[in-house]
């Protein structure tokens, strides 16, 4: 097992004449980031990386980006001038059931269409305990909005069954655990 | 002197004694774990593991992967193409946003509080086109009506382009862009 020597120290190891010894060959080698090694693996400096960094999963104490992030984000705080929700903008709302309602799948969700006589509506998107869905209703009649699952509920409303959004409104559903769900402007 | 892996593989052959300058080379052309100055990569790098920075991550472009975990992160512009989850979001804020007369004092922050128009006359803002998806909040906590007035080929709800929309004092309304042409406002009353 080598030590990992700086560039400097490494090089008065080995200069012309030198017979490096297998511990110097040792920490050369340990000395640099392998492509191969499969064991963490760390360094003291900066890194500055010109081309694009792709991996499996970022851990950092603070994050800054000029861009977007292709995947999650999880942080204690997130600070930002401007923050973009994900939008359909045009979503036509499907009738009968909770299972045949349009299924929502965007922060912000504009519902362009409704037939009432088929009791069009949608459904909340489960499983983001914490998260809102806004949902504004654009369209000439009432909305049924239904929660993600036959278990779960927004407000007080039975489970399953849909709340009701009227014309030109609209409303934010904020789920609070699996199965709860609670309306708000 | 930097050089690529090639380079190196076709001086270390066999039978070759490298001198002092291929040695100073081999040092300068790989990422080193014990130096603390600055090092830098000129092209893409690909870990199948996890990337863990003890101080800042940043990029002026794109962060791809599975994810990010941090403590902070400081943006100016937050956009994921899947889940953003935070125990806090603090956003861009305006406290105290002047009113004024004609098409008003311009929006630039993702909240603002309106107040301290001087006459019903000189309460006016102005929301120009955002990023589809973005959201802004405002706050009219002075006493009178404020007309938001969006770019001229911009239209509030189903309201004509460029056509203002009035906020009634102490009233909170969030205006969504949700297509280049339209924002919808969100009624927070």
């Amino acid at each position: 097992m080598g030590t990992a020597l700086t560039p400097t120290q490494l090089k008065a190891l080995f200069e012309t004449n030198d017979i490096p010894t297998s511990a110097n060959y040792a920490d050369l080698f340990d000395s640099f980031i392998s492509v191969a090694d499969n064991s963490a693996q760390s360094i003291q400096s900066d890194l500055t990386i010109n081309g694009a960094l792709n991996v499996d999963k970022v851990t950092a104490s603070s994050i800054q980006t000029g861009g977007i992030v292709t995947g999650v984000i999880n942080a204690n705080t997130i600070s930002t001038s401007a923050l973009r929700y994900s939008v359909n903008s045009s979503i036509a709302a499907l009738g009968g059931t909770l299972a045949s309602a349009f299924p929502l799948a965007h922060t912000i969700n504009v519902i362009r269409a409704v037939t009432s006589a088929t009791n069009d509506g949608v459904v909340l998107q489960g499983g983001n305990t914490g998260s809102s869905q806004v949902v504004f209703n654009r369209a000439a009649s009432l909305l049924l909005v239904y929660p993600s699952t036959a278990a779960a509920t927004i407000d007080s409303i039975a489970a399953g069954s849909p709340f009701k959004v009227t014309a030109n409104t609209q409303y934010s559903f904020t789920q609070i655990n699996n199965t709860t769900f609670y309306s708000g402007k | 002197m930097i050089r690529r892996p090639i380079f190196f593989k076709r001086i270390f052959r066999t039978g070759y004694i490298p001198n002092t300058f291929d040695w100073q080379d081999i040092c300068d052309s790989y990422i080193n774990k014990r130096i603390t100055k600055p090092q830098a990569i000129y092209h893409d790098v690909n870990a199948s593991g996890r990337q863990v920075a003890s101080n800042t991550l940043s990029t002026n472009n794109t962060f791809g992967g599975g994810g990010i975990w941090a403590n902070v992160i400081s943006a100016a512009n937050v956009s994921c193409n899947s889940t953003t989850s935070a125990a806090f979001l603090s956003l861009n804020v305006a406290a105290n946003l002047s009113p004024s007369s004609g098409t008003g004092t311009a929006i630039t922050r993702s909240i603002s509080r309106i107040t301290s128009a001087a006459t019903s006359s000189q309460s006016n803002v102005n929301i120009s086109r955002v990023d589809i998806g973005r959201e802004i909040i405002l706050f009219n906590r002075n006493n009178y009506i404020v007309s938001v007035n969006p770019d001229t080929d911009l239209q509030f709800n189903s309201q004509a382009s460029g056509a203002a929309f009035l906020m009634s004092a102490a009233t909170k309304y969030g205006f969504v862009q949700v297509t280049t042409a339209q924002m919808l406002v969100r009624d927070y009353n």
